[in-house]
């Protein structure tokens, strides 16, 4: 995205890169303290999440302008045009990334609240299994995403079949639960949705990395130098054709 | 003047050779490197293996490309690429410049406009032009318009000229304008008005093609989006050929774009194609600002 002959022009893409990289661990931090509040019965701090995530959605919405503002003064086209716009899109995704943490912190709050009648302990290991799983997705798709590397975000985008797998297995144990006592129906709903969360979180990496070919330039186009014309004499006429 | 046009010609051969033309219009296989759509489906004007050299300088090499009736294409590329050197073969222009030689066919429906008994002046009827700079004729907005349906006879009774002069005025959108003034010098009007009323007078003699080179470059954004919207209008009954220096320009007022780089036709094609997925890198990195 680099290269311009008007050197701020590259300046600007990449302060809205770096805005994007400064979004994207605020959002990893905001679904990591979800967890952690999860799991250490942490109300307060699911509270603060829940308080916290306007900022993501802040950081999405200046992402937003500064690109209507570099559409409006640079007026790009080509690659530059699909890169900024596929900025914008990889910030979508990890605005969602923002919801999901602000979602498991509503969650949580919920479930602890439900006390003993509850079997969503038995799936902390499954949470925080999920959660490392989708964390790494997003937090590797965004070094893909900063360095351009397009092989790297394919296998980045591969790893979200097994968090699904990860979350099907999960899905089947919690539906033994219901089976033995329905009671646990309300919260076992709740748990899906958790864990549901988390799934979504690798869905988003998987979106992030798979947006990565689109920042890419396009080196294979066509061929690097002009194409080779035979070299003319000035008596031209005949050497043509 | 050292040489005549005629002279300069130097007779190409006539059948065109097939190779390996990329381009998926219909037409004739055409044998060239430019990359993209060269060919249109009922072209104005073809230009086949163009080459101009001024003196031992080579202007352009090899440029093959048609013009499409009731469309506009855009040329464009770096300064010194040959884009107006190409625009002034189209109706003959490089032969006002002494040493410049041109190789290759250029027609126009279909017949060779650098035939010997092709006539020149008539031919600039029949492809006219419209220069960067607004260059009114030193006399009135009515004279200006009426000088081309004069010497080339198209009215002969006072009416038939009021007439022409006022549809031409009215096609380059300045009839309103001046509707009350056409005694009044050309040069009284704004730099935008005298660039429409150069229209109107290429426009008076009942033109196939407009060539225009760079004729926003002199004028304020206002003045240049009037002209473009003109433009756009003006396709309805003419091809037009754009040389500007402006992509966005391009992009805004062409249906099909050309880019030369250092005297070759790198690639053409439809110009949301050009200006969303060029096929060369080179066209790419110009258009995206690159350039190196």
């Amino acid at each position: 995205m680099e290269g311009h002959i008007v050197r701020t022009y590259d300046g600007d893409i990449l302060n809205l890169r770096m805005r994007v990289l400064g979004m994207g661990g605020l959002a990893i931090d905001q679904v990591q303290r979800a967890v952690q509040a999860l799991v250490r019965g942490d109300d307060e701090g699911a509270q603060e999440i829940v308080a916290r995530s306007a900022e993501v959605t802040a950081y999405g919405r200046a992402i937003d302008e500064e690109i209507v503002g570099l559409i409006a003064r640079r007026q790009p086209v080509a690659s530059d045009l699909r890169a900024i716009l596929t900025v914008g899109r990889v910030a979508t995704e990890l605005e969602r990334v923002g919801n999901a943490a602000r979602k498991i912190a509503r969650l949580s709050i919920e479930l602890h609240g439900a006390g003993e009648t509850t079997p969503f302990r038995q799936f902390y290991n499954d949470v925080r299994k999920m959660s490392r799983v989708a964390l790494s997705m997003v937090r590797d798709a965004l070094d893909c995403f900063d360095r351009v590397d397009v092989e790297g975000a394919a296998m980045v985008a591969r790893r979200d079949a097994d968090l699904d797998a990860e979350f099907h297995l999960a899905l089947r144990e919690l539906v033994t639960y219901v089976m033995e006592d329905q009671r646990y129906l309300h919260s076992t709903i709740q748990t899906v949705f958790l864990l549901k969360a988390l799934e979504r979180v690798g869905d988003h990496a998987r979106n992030i990395a798979a947006a990565v070919p689109r920042l890419a330039r396009r080196e294979d186009i066509a061929p690097e130098p002009p194409p080779a014309l035979p070299a003319r004499t000035a008596s031209g006429a005949d050497a043509a054709g | 003047m050292a040489t005549t046009g005629e002279a300069l010609y130097s007779g190409m051969p006539r059948t065109s050779v097939s190779g390996a033309a990329d381009h998926s219009q219909p037409g004739e296989k055409i044998d060239t490197q430019t990359l993209g759509q060269v060919t249109v489906a009922n072209p104005v004007m073809t230009a086949r293996k163009v080459n101009v050299y001024y003196g031992d300088k080579h202007a352009i090499r090899d440029v093959s490309v048609d013009i499409g009736r009731n469309a506009v294409i855009a040329l464009i590329g770096p300064s010194g690429c040959g884009k107006s050197t190409f625009l002034r073969c189209l109706n003959r222009m490089n032969d006002t410049i002494d040493n410049a030689r041109v190789t290759g066919i250029v027609t126009l429906d279909g017949k060779d406009i650098y035939e010997p008994s092709q006539d020149a002046v008539q031919l600039r009827a029949r492809v006219g032009m419209v220069f960067q700079k607004p260059n009114p004729f030193p006399m009135s907005i009515y004279d200006n318009v009426a000088y081309g349906p004069r010497i080339q006879g198209l009215a002969t009774q006072r009416a038939h000229l009021d007439e022409i002069v006022q549809t031409s005025l009215s096609k380059a959108g300045l009839w309103d304008e001046v509707v009350d003034r056409l005694d009044n010098p050309g040069t009284s009007l704004s730099g935008g008005q005298q660039q429409r009323l150069c229209i109107a007078r290429a426009i008076a003699v009942d033109p196939e093609v407009i060539l225009m080179d760079e004729p926003c470059s002199a004028l304020d954004p206002i003045a240049t989006a009037r002209i473009e919207d003109l433009i756009d209008e003006l396709r309805q009954g003419y091809a037009i050929v754009i040389v500007t220096h402006n992509m966005q320009q391009a992009a805004r007022v062409s249906q099909r774009t050309a880019y030369f780089h250092l005297g070759d036709l790198i690639e053409v094609g439809a110009t949301e194609q050009i200006f969303t997925n060029p096929r060369h890198k080179l066209t790419e990195d110009y258009i995206t600002g690159r350039f190196g």
